[in-house]
């Protein structure tokens, strides 16, 4: 019982203090907080000194077992002794009291005092009456801490959804972003940092759309956003940029969002980039069209033969009952000459028109597609027109018989094309012919036809396989070569694409599969 | 000069053609019919011996190649020549295969159809004289 073994105590402390004067200061510390961790320490020390003890400390049950959580005076007391005490239900025994902290049937944890001299019977139920007043306490504090635990849980859930989201809207293959009232950026997603007219997040959030998107007339971006503020509804339009470079179509939706669910508070925009899928769109229903067109041609050529036949026939008839010694001039022969030689013309449109629509299915070998331009070269060599021009082959030595198709039929669609270039280039110029293989099946060789000509305006293009669609003079051509070639080509599986720029020249791609398309 | 009277149908739906083929072949010495449908064809084949049958194909009631189908399997049929409106190669085919002598498409020239008809009437001719020769030899 030396003092010294105590060094946390005072030698030789007062008389020990009534308890309820102990009660009396302990209640009035815990009532002047909300928070009893705060004063627990303190009330721990006005115990211990009050009895003169070693030690006084409050242990409690947490999820991983028993914790010492608050104590002064000399560390005497292990966990272990504690918990033992505390399943055997002793409260007092030698030099360590215990008196455990209990809230209905719970227990919370407990109070200890370590004296050597072991505590009075008055100070045992002073003990158990600070374990009562503690218990409740502790219990709110517990359930504070829990609520706080939970707090945080959720607090760590609402940011991990809130990553999640941004990572989903970040994900997106679209430009998004939201302004509220004020014009003032309120999300901008990774896609905008990096598409067209990049900015940052850091950039962006917070500042005005106009600020941001300042090379868009801002009237034209207020009232867009202003429309939909007002109406309340989804707007969407496209838009054509030639920002990256190559002219881009994007669809723009703005999309009214309301936090309270009934004003317009925000609004969200979303720009996709459209220009693959209208293009496919635009392929597609020009192929639809064609061959509407293409049925149209066959239902009508036969109606256009018969009375084809039925003049050709009156003019044959009227040149037997023509006298050439009794006509003054001779000339009505000439004339019904003319009518059978027109007639015959008729005829021949009206099969080419014919082979465009119903493209018959040819037989296909293994092909050599330079061999087949060769061949065309060869047959145009001769030609006035041709001689006139500069023809730069860079054909691609590798290909063999890579695709399957109609050697004579290929011919058509390079004697077709170079005829066209040869039209475009008003006899001068260079026509390159290129070929090359492609990276795929279904893209085995692509040859391209490149001229110098006027070039096809971009509303023109869409029309140019079309029948009939000619820029020549009257009588230069039907019109149908480029029909032909599409329908060659188209019949073979394969594809024709066309680049074109006004006043430059134009590049016929024909872009043909390995094997014909089961 | 002295030419054969072949006898010639027409089938031809187009009522003016029609006249004037039939006009035309006639002051080429030919002994013609003309119909204007399909059946009304069959019948007058069936009814007397022609040496050449010029069918159109597309006609009312039965077309073309039907009436050559019909005919084919009679004794002694005429040849004949199928005209086509829509000079497809796939329907020329068809007609040669169904025994068809030539076929035309139209426009035509009135005088190739002469040349045909005299040629159709020949081979008409070498088969009556096969067949009479058989018969001789059989004997």
């Amino acid at each position: 019982m030396a003092s010294t073994a105590r060094p946390h105590s005072k030698a030789v402390g007062p008389a020990p203090l009534p308890a309820l004067s102990v009660l009396a200061d302990v209640a009035a510390r815990l009532a002047s907080t909300r928070e009893p961790a705060e004063v627990l320490p303190g009330v721990l020390e006005v115990v211990r000194n009050a009895w003169g003890a070693d030690e006084c400390a409050l242990w409690l049950q947490g999820p991983a077992g028993l914790i010492r959580a608050w104590a002064t005076g000399a560390d005497v007391t292990s966990l272990a002794e504690v918990a033992e005490r505390l399943a055997a239900g002793q409260a007092a025994g030698g030099a360590l009291a215990l008196s455990p902290l209990m809230v209905a049937d719970r227990r919370l944890g407990a109070i200890t005092v370590h004296r050597t001299l072991p505590l009075s019977p008055d100070e045992r139920l002073t003990l158990s009456t600070l374990a009562n007043m503690f218990a409740p306490l502790l219990s709110h504090a517990e359930y504070s801490h829990q609520l706080e635990g939970e707090v945080d849980a959720r607090a760590r859930e609402m940011d991990e959804q809130r990553r999640f989201v941004q990572l989903v809207v970040d994900s997106l293959p679209l430009g998004l972003y939201v302004i509220d009232r004020e014009y003032r950026i309120r999300a901008w997603n990774r896609k905008r940092e990096t598409g067209m007219q990049g900015v940052s997040r850091e950039q962006a959030i917070g500042r005005t759309i106009f600020e941001v998107l300042h090379r868009q007339p801002a009237h034209l971006l207020r009232a867009e956003f202003d429309d939909v503020f007002s109406t309340g509804k989804l707007a969407q339009f496209e838009m054509e940029s030639t920002i990256t470079g190559d002219r881009r179509t994007y669809r723009i939706s703005k999309i009214p969002m309301r936090l309270d669910g009934t004003t317009v508070t925000h609004v969200i925009t979303i720009g996709e980039d459209v220009t693959d899928w209208r293009e496919s769109q635009e392929r597609f229903s020009q192929a639809e069209k064609l061959a509407a067109v293409g049925q149209l041609a066959a239902g009508v050529m036969h109606e256009i033969n018969n009375p084809l036949a039925t003049i050709a026939a009156c003019a044959e008839s009227l040149a037997l009952l023509v006298d050439p010694m009794k006509t003054p001039t001779g000339r009505s022969l000439d004339y019904l000459r003319l009518i059978d030689d027109e007639v015959h013309r008729c005829k021949r449109i009206v099969d080419t028109l014919l082979d465009f629509s119903r493209p018959k299915p040819s037989h296909k070998d293994p092909t050599d597609v330079n061999a087949a331009i060769r061949q065309t070269l060869y047959l145009l060599k001769h030609h006035p027109r041709f001689k006139a021009i500069t023809v730069h082959t860079d054909l691609d030595r590798e290909i063999g018989l890579d695709v399957r198709a109609n050697a004579e039929q290929l011919v058509q669609v390079f004697m077709s094309l170079l005829i066209n270039a040869m039209d475009a280039m008003g006899d001068r110029g260079t026509v390159t012919i290129r070929t090359r293989r492609g990276r795929s099946l279904s893209e085995a060789v692509i040859a391209e036809v490149i001229d110098e000509g006027h070039g096809i305006p971009r509303s023109e293009v869409p029309k140019i396989f079309e029948p009939f669609y000619t820029t020549k003079a009257p009588g230069r051509g039907t019109g149908l070569g480029l029909s032909i070639v599409y329908s060659i080509v188209t019949e073979h599986g394969g594809r024709v694409e066309v680049d074109s720029t006004p006043g430059k020249g134009s590049t016929f791609r024909i872009l043909l599969p390995a094997g014909p398309v089961a | 000069m002295t030419s054969p009277r072949i006898k010639v149908l027409i089938a031809e739906d187009e009522a003016n053609l029609a006249q004037i083929l039939e006009q035309f072949l006639a002051s080429r010495g030919h002994s013609v019919t003309a119909t204007n449908d399909g059946r009304s064809a069959l019948a007058a084949l069936r009814a007397e011996a022609f040496d050449v049958a010029l069918l159109d194909i597309v006609m009312p009631e039965m077309d073309g190649l039907e009436v050559l189908r019909n005919v084919r399997a009679d004794p002694s049929p005429p040849e004949v020549i199928i005209i086509t409106g829509n000079g497809t190669i796939e329907t020329a085919i068809s007609a040669i295969r169904l025994g068809a002598y030539d076929y035309l498409s139209k426009p035509y020239r009135m005088a190739e159809i002469d040349v045909l008809v005299r040629r159709a009437w020949e081979k008409k001719q070498l088969t009556k004289e096969n067949a009479l020769l058989n018969e001789r030899l059989a004997r």
